[in-house]
């Protein structure tokens, strides 16, 4: 872990600076004693204010906890923990500065602060810092950097940790519309009927966590009592069917304003569908986009790759190439025909794309386009 | 909140402390006690309760007020009603400030307007008191300084502290107990200790430039404590010793010009009063005046710095011989006066009283014989008058040698015992005149009484008498030579004037004889125990604790004045420098000088010879060895770290020499952050070199590109040759591994994760 480091004179220190001058300015030119006297108990906790600010910081480590990932807008929280390993010196008023930049962008970097008071002698302590990142991405945490005023305010003394994290804020997640809903299962089904048994929306499944959106009145309540934790009632099964989700990000040469707008849409409209189907589909799911051709993710419904997919989605750029014809060749190379394919794209799809994976799904295709009002019926922000 | 009124308290503490000493140097009370009151009610009602805050509008109307207040000292063209007027204005403002909501802002200028105020403080001049309140409200305010950082922290990581656009908040950590406890405050107060101990270093070592030491703007001329143109037996009552100082004289041999040594006390004559009336001595304007004395007679250069006084009297010894021109002083009649002044004055006179080490007590009189008649007024005091006869025949002696006959008179007042020196105010028998009371009924009184006896004694046996006021001072400053005289060395005597006839023959003889032909005064000194230790009754009981509180604290008074206030370049020079060079001289010669030690090894080895050791050296040997002991290994074990982490440093630098440096590994980094674009990071137990291996392979079948295999693998090695090698890192190493870096970071480029 490297460390650099700097002592500042602070605005107040030089003000005490200044008043220390003019002190000993008046003590010696005038050959006032007493101006002498005050002037050596000015210089007193400037020369020791130094000392105690350049040492302040000597075996202090901090530690930061980042989450794997974070959805974008949502609350990011990152614990800080200080350790102070000196065996006899607590120390005080330690500032942990962090440095958040995203990766991609030149952007701004953020920079949450965290205070720590007070931490005794061979003691941790912990503190939080807490945002929201509103753009997907990956982003550099750290290094960290440590300061402190302790004990006069009057210098700064600013060390800069090394050792720097990653974060991937994954696209902002939505909600499916009960729209999404029904047009998704007509797609398993192949037909408009919709099966409803007892009047309810189907046969008991199984239990799991609850997730936004769920109905309290699929809470399974002794199942909550017994884990601690809101369960529902699953009352379907999930259909043992593979998905394609094709995210179109081709953008004109010239990107208007709203393209960027559209992408992004279409990205957390993507991200939303693939963590839906991660969590309900017993199948294989497939992710492609335009942007990242040579990689099209695939594997069993799984936690893991709803991980994997998010953090593909999370950086996905848009590109001007036209590589859909890559796409779409690795897309028939690994699927079976009458797979369901999901297109998405941030404008309306040329009518040859859609014959060529029309006839590719057996039907089971459907189009959204980011840039229309479409995208409203079957998808929200919350 | 704690925190916060912790502060809040101590600027209070710290606002009043800093009043108090201005009130210190101002000689007045009603400020501090003002503040004091303010400070308190502010923390009460402003603080605490919240009943009373003064919003900005009126606290700034209020700064006006407050300012109108001061305007017309601040405009003065007098300095010290300026320093007065900034002072009072500093205090009214704090005011202001304490009966205010308190912020950041409110607490800085609280600070910084106490500061000022003790700057206006230090002008003055001080005593020992303003020294240990000074200590005070520097360990006050170094707690104020700290616990308004802490405050400052805490105010910073308030969410309204942040901007509304500020995406995230920082949270501070769980407030831990003992933030501002025992371990804080003992922090502070070795920093204040590290603190005093700087204060007195820089005290001492920087050089003073100025021939005399700022004494401050006088606001309140001393007052001479019982000295005036009129002295009554009995007025004083009780006197009451004052360490104040009143005058320093230095003594200088006029022809060597080398400091002159005296054995004994120095008499300073002030005043001299001759005419008595029933308790109640007057000074009469002397008849003519008496011839000058020529500066070539001049044996001894008194050099005088006065204090200003309520009296223009110059005390000096006497007979003063005017060696400078304009010199600001006069003869009036039988006194040396001075131009009034309200600050210290300094003079430089001859005399030719001092003779062979000692003060002569014979003074040669230049005036006319009707000077003189007057001194033999007596008024009726017949048990005085009898009690002399009775001495006088006891004596032996002729009339006329009165020399004999004064100093046996004299005499008998020191080795009578029914004659007792005393500080008390005594009762008198107010139907008979207080001098007889204190010949028949109570001898016990202070100097004048025993003064005015004798005097009066000598004119019934018709000797010619005065007495003398002035001082008596014996207090000689061993560094710079001078004699301080303080007011407890207010004293009186008495002289006897003598015809050339009355004088010892051997006067008459040889060069000097001229100046004796108007005869001479004899100065008698009848108060018993006053030329021991200035008569002072209590040291000759036993000292009580709060007598030796008083002895230790007038002693402070004595080293607090004389070695810091009135520290200047010669005191410096003198009492510091020289010592330190002379100790750094002997120190250098006996470093070299053999039998120095081999003194020094013999002193060793009877030290610690056990066979001649007492039971105390046994003891003091066994503490030594439990003490000691622990304390070596201690140190070892200090020594030992230290040298360490000063060898780690050496080496370190060595190193950076070298042209490895730790930020030169910030190549890995580096590398490890391009290869966590691509989701490759190190587990934990994966070494540097497998971990770049793996890496290398992931790459390829990731990106397709297997000219990427062997990159990390590059960059590891050179790693490893810096971090654990300790091999600076060459040119061409240094190109191979920036280039592995570039084609890394453009295969990243080129093929989005």
């Amino acid at each position: 872990m490297t460390r650099k480091s700097r002592i500042t004179i602070s605005l107040e220190g030089w003000y005490y600076l200044l008043m220390l001058a003019m002190v000993c300015v008046g003590a010696v030119v005038g050959g006032v004693n007493l101006l002498l006297v005050l002037a050596g108990m000015l210089a007193g906790p400037l020369l020791f204010g130094w000392w105690a600010v350049s040492v302040a910081l000597r075996g202090l480590q901090p530690r930061r906890k980042v989450p794997h990932g974070v959805c974008a807008g949502d609350l990011l929280v990152v614990n800080v923990r200080l350790t102070n390993t000196r065996r006899k010196r607590g120390c005080w008023a330690v500032v942990v500065e962090e440095q958040i930049r995203r990766t991609a962008a030149a952007a701004e970097t953020l920079r949450p602060r965290v205070l720590f008071s007070y931490v005794p002698a061979g003691e941790s302590r912990d503190a939080a810092y807490r945002g929201r990142l509103e753009r997907r991405g990956c982003y550099e945490l750290g290094p960290l950097r440590l300061s402190t005023r302790f004990p006069f305010g009057l210098f700064c003394r600013t060390t800069t940790v090394g050792g720097t994290d990653t974060l991937t804020v994954f696209p902002r997640l939505g909600r499916l519309t009960r729209v999404w809903a029904a047009r998704h299962r007509e797609a398993l089904t192949g037909t408009h009927r919709r099966e409803r048994r007892h009047g309810n929306e189907g046969d008991f499944f199984g239990v799991r966590q609850w997730r936004s959106g769920d109905s309290r009145r699929q809470i399974h309540w002794r199942s909550t009592a017994r884990t601690g934790q809101l369960v529902v009632c699953q009352l379907e099964q999930p259909r043992n069917r593979d998905v394609v989700v094709l995210v179109d990000l081709r953008s004109p040469e010239q990107p208007g304003l709203n393209d960027a707008e559209h992408v992004e849409l279409a990205v957390s409209f993507a991200a939303t569908v693939v963590a839906d189907l991660c969590r309900k589909v017993v199948g294989n799911i497939y992710l492609g986009t335009t942007a990242d051709p040579t990689r099209l993710l695939h594997g069993p419904a799984s936690a893991a790759l709803m991980r994997e997919m998010l953090d593909m989605l999370a950086v996905v750029e848009p590109g001007s190439d036209d590589r859909w014809d890559e796409l779409t060749d690795q897309v028939r190379s690994r699927i079976d025909r009458g797979t369901e394919i999901v297109l998405v794209g941030t404008r309306k799809a040329d009518p040859a794309d859609v014959a060529q994976l029309g006839s590719l799904s057996g039907g089971h295709l459907r189009c959204i386009d980011a840039s229309s009002d479409e995208l409203s019926q079957v998808f929200q922000f919350e | 909140m704690y925190l916060q009124r912790l502060l809040q308290i101590n600027m209070a503490t710290l606002a009043a402390l800093g009043t108090l000493l201005v009130g210190m140097g101002q000689r007045s009370a009603t400020l501090p006690l003002l503040m004091s009151i303010a400070a308190i009610t502010s923390v009460w009602l402003t603080d605490i309760t919240g009943w009373f805050r003064l919003n900005r509008k009126v606290a700034n109307v209020a700064a006006l007020v407050a300012l109108v207040l001061t305007a017309r000292e601040l405009l003065q063209f007098n300095s010290v009603t300026q320093v007065l007027g900034l002072a009072r204005l500093l205090i009214y403002v704090q005011i202001i400030l304490l009966f205010q909501e308190k912020d950041l802002r409110t607490y800085r200028h609280l600070i910084i307007m106490s500061l000022l105020q003790v700057v206006v403080a230090a002008i003055f001049l001080q005593g020992v008191w303003f020294g240990g309140l000074l200590i005070v409200y520097m360990l006050v305010g170094l707690s104020a300084l700290a616990l308004l950082c802490l405050h400052r922290e805490h105010e910073r990581m308030r969410p309204d502290a942040e901007p509304v656009s500020v995406p995230f908040t920082g949270s501070a950590s769980r407030r831990a107990a003992g933030e501002v406890g025992r371990e804080l405050f003992g922090r502070l107060a070795m920093i204040g200790l590290a603190t005093l101990g700087l204060t007195l270093l820089l005290f001492l070592t920087v050089p003073r430039f100025g021939r005399t030491a700022w004494r401050g703007p006088t606001v309140v001329t001393k007052h001479v404590v019982g000295f005036s143109d009129t002295m009554t037996l009995g007025e004083l009552g009780e006197i009451i010793e004052n360490p104040e100082e009143v005058m320093r004289i230095w003594l200088t041999d006029a022809t060597t010009s080398q400091p002159y040594a005296v054995r004994g006390e120095l008499y300073l004559r002030g005043a001299v009063l001759t005419h008595y009336q029933r308790g109640t001595w007057q000074r009469q304007k002397a008849k003519g005046t008496e011839a000058p004395i020529a500066a070539a007679d001049v044996t001894v250069l008194q050099r005088i710095d006065i204090e200003p006084l309520d009296r223009n009297e110059l005390f000096c010894l006497w007979p003063p011989i005017l060696t400078e021109a304009n010199n600001g002083l006069q003869f009036e009649g039988d006194r040396l006066v001075r131009s009034p002044s309200r600050r210290t004055q300094r003079f430089t006179l001859g005399t030719t009283a001092l003779a062979d080490g000692i003060q002569t007590p014979l003074v040669p009189y230049r005036g006319t014989k009707d000077g003189v008649e007057s001194l033999l007024q007596t008024p009726e005091l017949p048990q005085l008058a009898a009690q002399a006869e009775r001495w006088a025949a006891d004596s032996g002696l002729a009339d006329d040698d009165r020399m004999a006959l004064a100093r046996h008179l004299t005499r008998r007042f020191l080795n009578a015992r029914q004659f007792e020196y005393s500080l008390q105010g005594q009762p008198r028998d107010e139907s008979i005149d207080p001098i007889e009371d204190f010949i028949t009924n109570n001898p016990r009184g202070h100097c004048e009484y025993f003064a005015t006896a004798l005097s009066l004694m000598l004119r019934s046996r018709g000797i010619p008498s005065r007495v003398v006021i002035g001082y008596k001072c014996d207090e000689l400053n061993q560094f710079d030579r001078f004699y301080q005289v303080r007011q407890w060395h207010a004293h009186s005597w008495v002289e006897a004037y003598l015809e050339p006839s009355h004088l010892p023959e051997s006067l008459h003889q040889g060069e000097d004889a001229r100046r004796w032909h108007g005869g001479a005064w004899l100065r008698l000194e009848p108060t018993p125990g006053a030329s021991a230790d200035n008569g002072d009754e209590s040291s000759s009981r036993e000292l009580s604790l709060l007598d030796r509180f008083e002895r230790s604290f007038e002693r402070l008074q004595t080293l607090w004045g004389n070695y810091v206030m009135e520290m200047d370049r010669d005191l410096q020079r003198k009492a510091i420098y020289q010592p330190i060079v002379r100790a750094v001289q002997a120190a250098i010669e006996n470093l070299s000088d053999p039998q120095w030690w081999r003194n020094l090894a013999q002193r060793v080895v009877r030290a610690v010879d056990p066979t001649g050791w007492a039971a105390g050296h046994w003891v003091l040997g066994v503490v030594i060895l439990l003490v000691g002991l622990p304390a070596a290994v201690f140190g070892v074990r200090r020594v030992r770290r230290t040298t360490r982490r000063l060898w780690s440093r050496l080496a370190g630098r060595a190193v950076s020499r070298a042209g490895v440096d730790l930020p030169e590994i910030e190549f890995y980094r580096r590398l490890e952050m391009l290869l966590a674009r691509h989701g490759l990071r190190r587990t934990v137990g994966q070494t540097q070199r497998e971990f770049a291996r793996e890496a290398g392979l992931r790459l390829a079948e990731i990106t397709g590109h297997a000219q990427l295999t062997p990159l990390p693998a590059q960059v590891v090695e050179a790693y490893y040759g810096v971090r654990f090698g300790r091999l600076p890192l060459d040119n061409d190493r240094a190109e191979t591994v920036e280039q592995a870096l570039r084609q890394l970071a453009a295969c990243q480029a080129s093929s989005p994760v």
